[in-house]
């Protein structure tokens, strides 16, 4: 059983967790509540040698990646213990048992880097923390009982894997549904502060001098359930990537066959897991940048033309890359199986379609140039090249990269099968003439963008990943009969992966946390001098947008530290792993 | 093992400086700092009122995000070219400043068509409030320079539009205080006669260190009966008698908790202390209940690890 014996074992190591959980909340109560009797009254304190901003950023960062992550794994490791009592796979279970093992150490360093945050928070912005506390008092005790009950159903959910099998394995389920349930309310507190940063309601006033007129409105605000869905999706295309990058590491140190067979299966299934959640992803961000518009159009074009428009290529090649090490990843997969050789030709207009994609998505309307060379271009942007700069050509360029690997994934899945149904010609032919339909439509749209008014163009933007979604569901709905009874062309052969796969697996983690500190900085960055946009100003010396260099660097930095955490992590999971296999 | 690890560590690095690598040397590198207060007085001649507001319109304004002054620019919003001649004409009977004031902070009554939302309001955010949050001279400054894009300036800085632009930068009364008795000592005006932060001697005496004068219940009935007990060297009197009908009791209570110190019974069960230490008592005492259950059965059964 996962490191206890019998129910007395169990309970001690969920007392152990929740005594951790407790001696943290503990010194942070009691740190918090002695800064004002240490430090003397300030709107703002100075941390030495980096600065007040540069620490709250690292700390608050490397809490949300960690959150994010904590968050995240639980609904897929449910979601793979649910498949295994539904398959009756045992093999699934150990799955999900061992997404869940790297949750145990994941949530005292989660815990401690919060602890870490708040205090910062309090010593170095104590007005700003004085403001919040006005808005949000009564969440405060809230929040600490549903951490602790998270953390008691996580350490339960953990510490009763093995008691809780067969007949009682429903006892078990529940325990994971309340994992999650309590992570989600975790989720949504937390949001509402940070939404009410960005998009503040419910109060009147500024500064501390505010009254709360509606606690509601100032929960529910327009950021409020925008970041919900996007964080929920990023959470669990972040936690499958870092628990794909673990079943890569543990393929890399495997010293037999059979180790490196299985977390070769746990590395395809993390990828999946993340390329899964990655796919809608674009359009839940989509939905949290139009209600920013929707609360306020200036925030809304500070995001996308003002100071940080230059990001947004840095992000273009951020997603690129994804694509691309997705699709590579899938290719080199697909030697594993028999008969994925005679997919192979389409490895060629894929790439292209991939590589054109990211230099069309990577591509800025208005280049920063010289006078010499605005001269020679007649305008601020290149007269031919400039054109893809715009919204008509990016967004056409996305969806044709999400078809693309979409494609790849469904020739993965064909790789061993011969189809023998007498469904599957036809099946093909339907499933051909609509993928040629889709990327025909899609291109018209882009093209046909440039010649209408801008507010149509924004509108026509939707229909385009309509069509893609459609495409799917039909390639999908056709695909289940027209592969029913398919002849197998032999097993996949799970192991049998070159090491630079695994190294993709590591590509594509390292590349989706960063992506996550980008946005991260945008999205906080968008609020300028500001703590809660247009409420509370930040008047203190980090009160400014700094170069792109040094905001791509701190995040670089804080991705490096963060790495150095999991590593942590790993080490416990595998020496966990370890005890367990000794105590059996 | 290690060696594997070291040649990952090796790897992540790698990525993780070339992306920030792009960031640092492909993208343009610029601070943005929050814009400068401007000192505009009745004084401050044409010229220079149409140079600071041509420094609003493209620093706190943002009114370049969506408008724009020479062929390159953004269109989100009207072409500002020319502006200070078409105001003066946009609106029968209306003067261009008048009419570029009413755009400003008003932005809805007059959309120019082309440039309407479906529904046919404006994008445009209201400029004296935040984010821009122009002051009245600040607002003037701007719709100098707009009037000089090919009309006439005819804006004036009066002293009461200095006098309201500098009552604007005054910091708002609140402090870092977040007792709710210290707001409600505001609230009732009680900061008018007494000094709460300092020892000065205003029409009653100060509250900054009542506590260690008065107990809660004296200083609950100098409120509500002011003339029972009156303060050294202040003459009976002079403090309104009606505070036991104007301030409601709840109110009462948290005024006389904050200058007293003491905390009733129900405020200090509902400390968040008392939270925390409930949530860790239940949790912890929760869990060893149920170990010891567990230990129970597992002796009374006779488990061989129990």
């Amino acid at each position: 059983m996962a490191e206890s014996r019998g129910w007395p074992g169990a309970l001690s190591g969920v007392r152990g967790g929740i005594l951790k959980i407790s001696l943290i909340l503990a010194a942070l109560y009691l740190v918090v509540s002695l800064l004002p009797h240490v430090f003397e009254v300030a709107d703002y304190r100075q941390f030495p040698v980096i600065g007040s901003r540069v620490l709250v950023w690292c700390l608050a960062q490397g809490h949300l990646m960690f959150a994010g992550f904590v968050l995240g794994v639980p609904i897929f490791a449910l979601i793979a213990e649910v498949m295994g009592v539904v398959l009756k796979s045992e093999r699934y279970d150990g799955l999900a048992k061992d997404f869940t093992r790297l949750l145990a150490m994941s949530y005292t360093i989660t815990a401690t880097l919060g602890a870490l945050l708040l205090v910062a928070l309090v010593a170095l912005y104590p007005r700003f923390v004085a403001h919040m506390e006005k808005v949000f008092d009564p969440t405060w005790g809230f929040y600490v009982a549903v951490i602790f009950g998270e953390a008691l159903f996580a350490y339960l959910y953990w510490y009763t894997w093995d008691l809780l099998q067969g007949s009682r394995k429903g006892w078990h389920v529940f325990l994971g549904v309340m994992v999650n349930v309590l992570a989600i309310g975790i989720l949504v507190i937390t949001n509402a502060w940070t939404g009410y940063m960005m998009t503040p309601g419910g109060v009147e006033g500024t500064e501390l001098a505010i009254t709360v007129t509606s606690r509601f409105d100032a929960f529910v605000n327009y950021a409020w359930m925008p970041l919900n869905i996007h964080r929920m999706l990023a959470n669990v295309c972040f936690g499958g990537a870092i628990v794909g990058a673990y079943a890569a590491f543990r393929f890399l140190a495997a010293t037999d066959d059979e180790e490196r067979a299985n977390y070769d299966w746990m590395g395809y299934i993390g990828s999946f897991i993340a390329v899964a959640a990655f796919i809608p992803l674009p359009f839940a961000g989509y939905y949290l940048g139009l209600e920013i518009y929707s609360y306020s159009q200036q925030m809304g074009v500070s995001m996308m033309g003002g100071s940080f428009a230059q990001l947004w290529i840095l992000q273009a090649i951020l997603i690129g890359s994804l694509f691309l090490a997705i699709n590579l990843y899938l290719w080199l997969a697909m030697g594993r199986i028999p008969g994925g050789e005679r997919y192979r030709k389409y490895q060629a207009p894929v790439l292209v379609v991939l590589a054109t994609g990211l230099a069309v998505w990577a591509t800025p309307h208005t280049i920063i140039a010289t006078f010499a060379e605005m001269k020679a271009m007649g305008a601020a942007h290149h007269p031919r090249l400039g054109v893809l700069g715009l919204m008509s050509a990016k967004n056409t360029a996305v969806n044709l990269m999400i078809i693309a690997t979409f494609i790849t994934f469904m020739l993965y899945r064909r790789g061993n099968k011969r189809a023998t149904s007498a469904f599957a010609v036809p099946g093909n032919w339907i499933q051909g003439v609509a993928f040629v339909a889709v990327v025909v439509g899609i291109v018209w749209i882009g093209i046909y963008g440039y010649f209408v008014p801008a507010a149509v163009r924004v509108g026509l933007s939707k229909y385009q990943p309509l069509m893609v979604g459609g495409f799917m569901v039909l390639f999908l709905a056709i695909e289940g009969p027209a592969y029913r009874g398919a002849k197998s062309l032999g097993e996949i052969r799970w192991g049998q992966m070159p090491r630079i796969s695994q190294y993709v697996l590591f590509f594509l983690a390292v590349t989706f946390t960063w992506l996550m500190g980008l946005m991260g900085y945008i999205r906080s960055g968008i609020r300028q001098h500001w703590h809660v946009y247009q409420v509370m100003r930040d008047t203190s010396e980090g009160a400014y947008i700094p170069t792109h260099g040094f905001a791509t660097m701190v995040v670089s930095i804080i991705v490096i530290i963060f790495f150095l955490f999991v590593s942590m992590v790993f080490a416990l999971a595998m020496r966990s792993e370890l005890r367990e296999r000794r105590a059996s | 093992m290690r060696a594997v690890f070291l040649r990952i560590l090796g790897f992540v690095i790698l990525i993780t400086l070339f992306y920030g690598g792009i960031g640092r040397w492909w993208l343009t590198q610029a601070e943005e700092h929050p814009p400068p207060e401007l000192e505009i007085t009745v004084h401050t001649d044409a010229d220079t009122l149409i140079s600071m507001g041509r420094t609003l319109l493209g620093s706190r304004g943002g009114c370049l995000l969506c408008h724009k002054i020479s062929e390159q620019g953004n269109t989100r919003g009207p072409d500002l070219r020319g502006v200070g001649a078409r105001a003066a004409s946009r609106k029968p009977g209306m003067s261009s400043e008048a009419y570029l004031v009413e755009s400003l902070v008003n932005p809805g009554a007059y959309v120019v068509e082309e440039f309407a939302t479906a529904g046919g309001a404006s994008i445009m955010p209201v400029a004296n409030r935040p984010p821009a949050d122009l002051s009245p001279t600040e607002l003037k400054a701007l719709v100098a320079y707009l009037q000089s894009l090919g009309g006439e300036v005819t804006v004036e800085i009066t002293a009461q539009d200095v006098a309201v632009a500098a009552a604007r930068k005054e910091p708002p009364p609140a402090s870092l205080d977040t007792h709710p008795g210290a707001d409600l000592l505001t609230q009732h005006a009680c900061i008018a006669c007494h000094d709460v932060k300092g020892t000065m001697r205003l029409v009653g005496p100060p509250l900054t260190n009542v506590r260690e004068r008065l107990s809660a219940t004296e200083i609950r009935q100098s409120i509500l009966d002011p003339d029972a007990v009156v303060a050294e060297g202040f003459p009976p009197g002079l403090m309104l008698k009606d505070f036991a009908q104007t301030v409601p009791p709840d109110e009462l209570d948290q005024i006389v908790s904050y200058l007293s110190g003491e905390v009733p019974l129900a405020e200090r069960l509902s400390h968040p202390a008392v939270h925390l230490v409930a949530l860790i008592l239940l949790f912890n005492g929760g869990v060893w209940i149920m170990r010891r259950l567990a230990l129970s059965r597992a002796v009374a059964s006779g488990e061989p690890n129990a």
